[in-house]
């Protein structure tokens, strides 16, 4: 008996190493298996689970157009409720256990954070989180990729049009006093410095307030012509209503967490007029794009729903587009070598309408530094301009 | 000058919210002995249930209004009957670790409505948006209306705990149990009630606060700013309850504007610590003494 046992633990440890030496994590013959971990119970799970039926509509697209070089792309998307902990616990499920090929569109600028060097350490590639956060891209890193600008670029942008296109002098700035709040500081700070300007005053909040009165009465005492904002969703519109509450006519620019239809639907009137600089169009605006077109068609038949998803929808499905073309580019023999490689072969990409022309080199990381100039219009979203 | 009043002014429209969430607070305390950290979640499902009211089934708002207060009032009380009620005579730490745990409990329920959870969402009312001028200073009619409720709520509580039965009835319970027991007081039933009239207060509070903030599953957090305000007080004060959270209200908004960035986040938890240096009984509460 003992003797059969140990038999059986030889075989099972050879069969076992002889599957390990086979090929590259995640990559079979039929198969390409890429994994995910974004909110779908949690605080912004409005936002995830769109992005999860991004990934899978993507995939069956994908698959249906023949898949690569004769591969299904199959994506595992983990739950994480938009908590760092569990993120980072569902990653290395994903790494470890499921044995994925790359960790695609992670969402949270706090989770990318945490789980970049994990994936960096164990040689899995990180693609395309829908996070506007600049580690991604900035130092580049072999194994990272970026779809959408961080906070940074945004507001450094925002800043360059006041100064430039409304003739601005005198900035102030409120921010969230976190990460991404600090980021879009950076940003702000980093173009009026090479304006030769400086911020006349700025004020904080910590994340979670919904009070902004002392700041507003801060800034308004300052007399600056200009308000720039490191707010996100609820703390954008917010800020419009304090602005409105004491009559302050003053042009405000937002990051690309404002652009959303919940920032017109909790600011009401207040938020007309508001400017935001964002990576991407909102669905609406981009649906003459077939692609998405179909995309956005399949969505409302598999949900049910008659409206168009978050435009959250439109990074994870430009994420898997990107990928597909990454892979295609390394060709049959398909490894996380190969797969850079192929990553880096794409210039001038069009991912589809809504987005800049994507171009990834050893040195650039993130596909395309294009922003939108967003305004509020009679209600609604608008693009002005797209500045590259 | 101005901008001092200003702040001031809204200040204390903020704090009137602290003080409305104090209040129920303090009302579970003094007929209970129970510290109740709940109050902060109860205030969120209140709001909750008026904007499903009100948005979702179309009612005018004032009747969205008076169900969303009664049926908060309805929850306070079943969760006393519940899960309270077993404990009495259990030590007073357990009893508030239950209360800790219903608040996770209720922040839990309030994700798992779909419509609820995850979304920031908003009340407005036919006063959204207006402004009163006061001179040079302006007051938002959404404030100027909690600062009236408040009011109204302070008034209408003087005369229930002066002169109706129930009141008095509480005001015995909450000196000595066991006196109000001998006077024929059905003392169980008393907490019942004053657990519904704290969730009553806080639905109200809830309410008033929504057009203002946003409603979403987390603002039961700013309840917790109640318990500084309590402390201040005195914990065993309602006057003091009010006194309390108007003063936090307008020491928030006096450091959010000259202090540096902040200050303001702790000035609520700094006054509780220069009002207890100064007076460990709070601003109204007695002093106890025992001799032992």
């Amino acid at each position: 008996m003992k003797s059969k046992i140990a038999a059986i633990a030889v075989a099972a440890t050879f069969a076992a190493s002889a599957a390990m030496a086979q090929g590259t994590q995640g990559v079979t013959a039929t198969e390409i298996l890429l994994g995910s971990s974004v909110d779908l119970t949690g605080p912004v799970a409005a936002i995830g689970v769109p992005m999860k039926a991004g990934f899978e509509i993507a995939a069956d697209m994908i698959n249906e157009g023949g898949g690569i070089h004769g591969r299904k792309v199959r994506v595992l998307v983990e739950d994480n409720g938009y908590d760092p902990k569990r993120a980072i616990l569902a990653v290395q499920k994903l790494m470890t256990s499921d044995k994925v090929f790359a960790i695609i569109g992670l969402l949270g600028s706090a989770i990318t954070q945490v789980a970049l060097p994990a994936t960096t350490q164990r040689g899995v590639p990180m693609l395309f989180p829908g996070a506007p956060t600049h580690i991604v891209y900035d130092p580049p890193q072999r194994l990272s990729f970026a779809l959408v600008t961080g906070y940074d670029i945004q507001m450094s942008a925002a800043a360059a049009y006041a100064h430039d296109e409304l003739g601005k002098r005198k900035f102030c700035m409120m921010y969230q006093d976190d990460e991404s709040g600090e980021q879009a500081l950076a940003g702000v700070e980093r173009k009026l410095g090479e304006l030769k300007l400086k911020l006349v005053e700025k004020t904080s909040y910590k994340r979670g307030a919904t009070d902004f009165s002392a700041q507003f009465a801060r800034m308004r005492g300052a007399n600056c012509d200009v308000v720039m904002l490191g707010t996100i969703v609820r703390e954008t519109a917010g800020a419009a209503l304090e602005r409105a509450k004491i009559g302050w006519d003053v042009p405000m620019f937002a990051p690309q967490g404002a652009v959303s239809r919940a920032v017109i639907a909790l600011g009401g009137k207040a938020v007309e007029g508001l400017y935001a600089f964002a990576p991407s169009l909102p669905i609406a605006l981009a649906k003459n794009d077939p692609r998405l077109a179909e995309a956005v068609k399949r969505y409302k038949e598999k949900s049910g729903k008659a409206e168009d998803p978050d435009d959250f929808f439109m990074i994870s499905f430009a994420g898997m587009m990107l990928f597909a073309e990454g892979a295609r580019n390394a060709g049959k023999d398909l490894t996380v070598d190969s797969f850079v490689k192929g990553m880096e072969q794409i210039k001038d990409f069009d991912v589809g309408e809504g987005w800049g022309k994507m171009t990834f080199t050893p040195t650039q990381r993130l596909g395309s530094t294009r922003n939108y100039v967003m305004q509020v219009k009679d209600g609604v979203w608008t693009q002005l301009k797209a500045l590259d | 000058m101005v901008q001092f009043l200003q702040q001031i002014l809204s200040g204390i429209s903020i704090g009137c919210v602290y003080a409305l969430i104090a209040l129920g607070f303090v009302l579970i305390y003094k007929a209970t002995e129970t510290v109740n950290f709940a109050v902060g979640e109860l205030m969120m499902i209140g709001a909750f249930l008026g904007f499903t009211f009100i948005t979702m089934w179309a009612m005018p708002l004032w009747l969205a209004a008076i169900v969303a207060i009664a049926a908060t009032a309805i929850l306070a009380a079943l969760l006393e009957r519940i899960f309270l009620r077993p404990m009495v005579g259990e030590p007073a730490f357990a009893i508030l670790v239950v209360t800790i745990g219903l608040g996770f409990c209720l922040r839990a329920v309030a994700m798992m409505v779909p419509p609820w959870s995850g979304e920031t969402v908003r009340i407005t009312t036919p006063l959204s948006g207006e402004v009163l001028r006061l001179g040079p200073l302006i007051l938002s009619a959404d404030h100027a209306a909690v600062i009236a409720a408040t009011a109204l709520i302070v008034v209408g509580f003087f005369f229930f705990f002066t002169r109706t039965r129930i009141g008095l009835a509480m005001q015995a319970v909450s000196q000595s149990q066991l006196a109000a027991t001998y006077m024929g007081v059905r003392t169980r039933s008393i907490s019942t009630l004053v657990w519904a009239l704290a969730g009553g207060i806080t639905a109200i509070a809830g309410l008033l606060l929504a057009p203002i903030a946003f409603i979403h599953v987390n603002m039961g957090l700013l309840g917790l700013k109640a318990i500084p305000a309590a402390i201040i007080g005195g914990f065993s004060s309602l006057p003091g309850a009010i006194v309390g959270g108007i003063a936090l209200g307008v020491c928030e908004s006096l450091a959010g504007y000259y202090l540096p960035e902040g200050f303001s986040d702790v000035a609520a938890y700094v006054l509780v610590l220069v009002v207890l240096g100064l007076r460990p009984e709070g601003l109204f509460g007695q002093p106890i003494h025992k001799r032992v």
